[in-house]
């Protein structure tokens, strides 16, 4: 009896003093492990008192679903991550991994908190409207996060990497409970393995496999056939962003895109990531194909959010009529494009991919179908209309 | 008493005493079997991988012993068995009962897993031996947080046999009378 009550007292302390990560709920012994007679004390316990019902369950989960042992993943920014207990209160400041966590069939009922790009998004991620906004990677809101008490924090592990890099050393000093996780989610070297270590983290093996595999056929089917295209053959593209004059260059993820598609970047070999382009040396380098991203800046419109879709031809026609232009090839053959960022600049860019496939070789690629593509995985993997996957809202010409 | 009653009467110690088993949320059955003299087995089920805390009251009188877990995994408190049961598919325990005494067992569960919680199927032994088992919380109630609740229905099967010995047990009172 005493031994009983001894028992409860000790559930009932760790219960109370321990960081949600800290400690595997029940380790009693404190080797990291949960044992079966660990974890019989604090299930007994719990039957007593109902404010450690929760770490009982907890360590049901541990012992079932971990083996007994903290959960252990790398993440993007090549750091190991642990945590020893499933995560309840998850704050997500990219909207590539949230988008991500859908398609590998994560149950985002934890995600208490997003940044505000994924609020804006409401044709995207309706579930999140009403959804306390964290600010962004760049204007964290840290009170807000911290109030929110997550037990993760998703933030990008590439792109702006200073910015999470401060958010991370912030958050360890003033709340070291917080796991923090970095994923990037829109790169093509680094994709397949995030979606491999996020459903492990998760416990999404079996659904995320499903995901990888749908991912991995609509890649290759594009890349498997690009790879053959040696690279004195491959088209000259000149991809722009949202930014005029703005381009891309080995190393970002649509220079990885271009090539995946069979394309070659007449910017490649700046070395800026997304270098300013002289307007000149686009006409110097006679790109045969453009490929103009909307959807940011000063180009907001079409995509998910829908809408004015007029602009895009209008963008066409500015583009085609710059100085100088009509001698490019490109304009000269009619090809000159215009492609949303909602499905090239995220998880979502084997669409973009296999759009620029069919653009770069319309006899090599003419057996693709990025819009059926789209409509699965919007149906599919992101719980969503399949008939948001209207072309006319993602590319120019239809 | 005519012959007929005899033969239901036999029929209906045979299904009460040597076996009465009721599915509790899909998930628990009990059993409870008479192995000797006011001394019953009780059993309960449980599926596979399952992490449920069960509380068990007995009526005062009744002695519980013998349980089948580990001496970590249970606590008998008077009257009352708490049980932690951690991937056992059956456990059990011997409940002793003084002669001629009626008795009850209520119980209750909590899925640690699933965050299901309900009542199991109460039993009760009358002063003869009898044994009659009611349904338990068939539905369960799932804990704030759990929106998946994985109860299924009574066992339509086990439900008729409950049914059937109950009024067979009737029948056979009233020929005694």
């Amino acid at each position: 009896m005493k031994f009983f009550h001894l028992a409860l007292l000790l559930a009932t302390l760790f219960s109370i003093v321990v960081p949600a990560s800290g400690v595997l709920p029940g380790d009693t012994s404190g080797n990291d492990h949960l044992e079966k007679p660990e974890l019989s004390r604090l299930v007994l316990a719990a039957l007593k008192d109902d404010q450690i019902v929760q770490d009982a369950r907890d360590a049901a989960y541990v012992y079932i679903v971990w083996n007994g042992s903290p959960k252990r993943i790398t993440d993007s920014s090549g750091k190991e991550r642990v945590i020893r207990r499933p995560l309840h209160r998850i704050v997500v400041l990219n909207s590539e991994t949230l988008e991500t966590m859908r398609s590998i069939g994560y149950d985002t009922t934890p995600v208490i908190g997003v940044d505000k790009f994924i609020l804006q998004k409401k044709e995207f991620f309706p579930e999140f409207a009403g959804t306390p906004g964290v600010g962004s990677i760049w204007a964290p809101d840290y009170e807000k996060i911290v109030s929110l008490r997550p037990d993760a924090v998703f933030l990008y592990a590439t792109v702006s990497k200073s910015s999470g890099d401060a958010i991370e050393e912030k958050l360890a000093t003033t709340s070291p409970e917080i796991t923090v996780f970095r994923f990037d989610g829109y790169l093509p070297k680094t994709y397949s393995e995030e979606i491999r270590v996020l459903s492990d983290l998760l416990d999404c093996q079996a659904t995320g496999r499903e995901f990888l595999d749908f991912y991995t056929t609509n890649i290759d089917a594009v890349t498997s056939r690009s790879a053959e295209i040696p690279k004195e053959d491959r088209i000259r593209v000149y991809f722009e962003t949202w930014t005029d004059y703005k381009s891309c260059a080995a190393g970002s993820g649509y220079d990885q895109k271009i090539m995946m598609a069979g394309g070659s970047n007449i910017f490649g070999d700046e070395t800026a990531e997304y270098p300013e382009i002289d307007p000149e040396a686009i006409l110097k380098r006679s790109p045969q194909v453009v490929v103009k991203l909307v959807g940011a800046g000063k180009y907001i419109f079409g995509g998910y959010e829908g809408g004015a879709n007029a602009s895009f031809q209008q963008v066409h026609r500015d583009i085609i009529s710059r100085k100088g232009w009509e001698s490019l090839p490109a304009v000269r053959d009619g090809r000159t494009y215009i492609l949303h960022t909602d499905i090239l600049g995220g998880p979502h860019f084997f669409i973009g991919v296999q759009y620029m496939a069919e653009w770069f070789y319309p006899e090599k690629f003419g057996d693709l179908d990025p819009e059926t593509v789209h409509a699965e995985y919007l149906s599919r993997f992101q719980g969503l209309n399949k008939k948001l996957n209207d072309r006319q809202n993602f590319i120019y010409p239809v | 008493m005519e012959r007929g009653h005899c033969i239901a009467g036999l029929a209906c110690t045979i299904l009460l005493i040597l076996i009465v088993q009721v599915s509790v949320a899909g998930t628990i059955d009990r059993v409870v079997e008479k192995t000797g003299d006011s001394t019953y087995r009780i059993t309960l089920q449980f599926p596979e991988e399952s992490v449920t805390g069960v509380t068990e009251i007995v009526s005062t009188g009744m002695e519980i012993r013998n349980v089948s877990l580990p001496a970590g995994q249970y606590q008998v408190d008077g009257t009352i068995l708490s049980l932690a049961v951690i991937g056992e598919r059956d456990v059990s325990y011997i409940l002793q009962g003084s002669p001629g005494e009626s008795g009850e067992i209520t119980g209750t569960y909590q899925d640690m897993i699933t965050g299901m919680k309900g009542a199991l199927p109460d039993a009760r032994i009358s002063g003869s031996g009898d044994i009659e088992i009611s349904s338990g919380d068939s539905a369960g109630i799932p804990s704030a947080e759990d929106v998946q609740p994985t109860a299924t229905p009574l066992e339509p099967g086990l439900l008729i046999i409950a049914f059937g010995a109950g009024g067979m047990f009737s029948l056979l009172r009233r020929g005694m009378q």
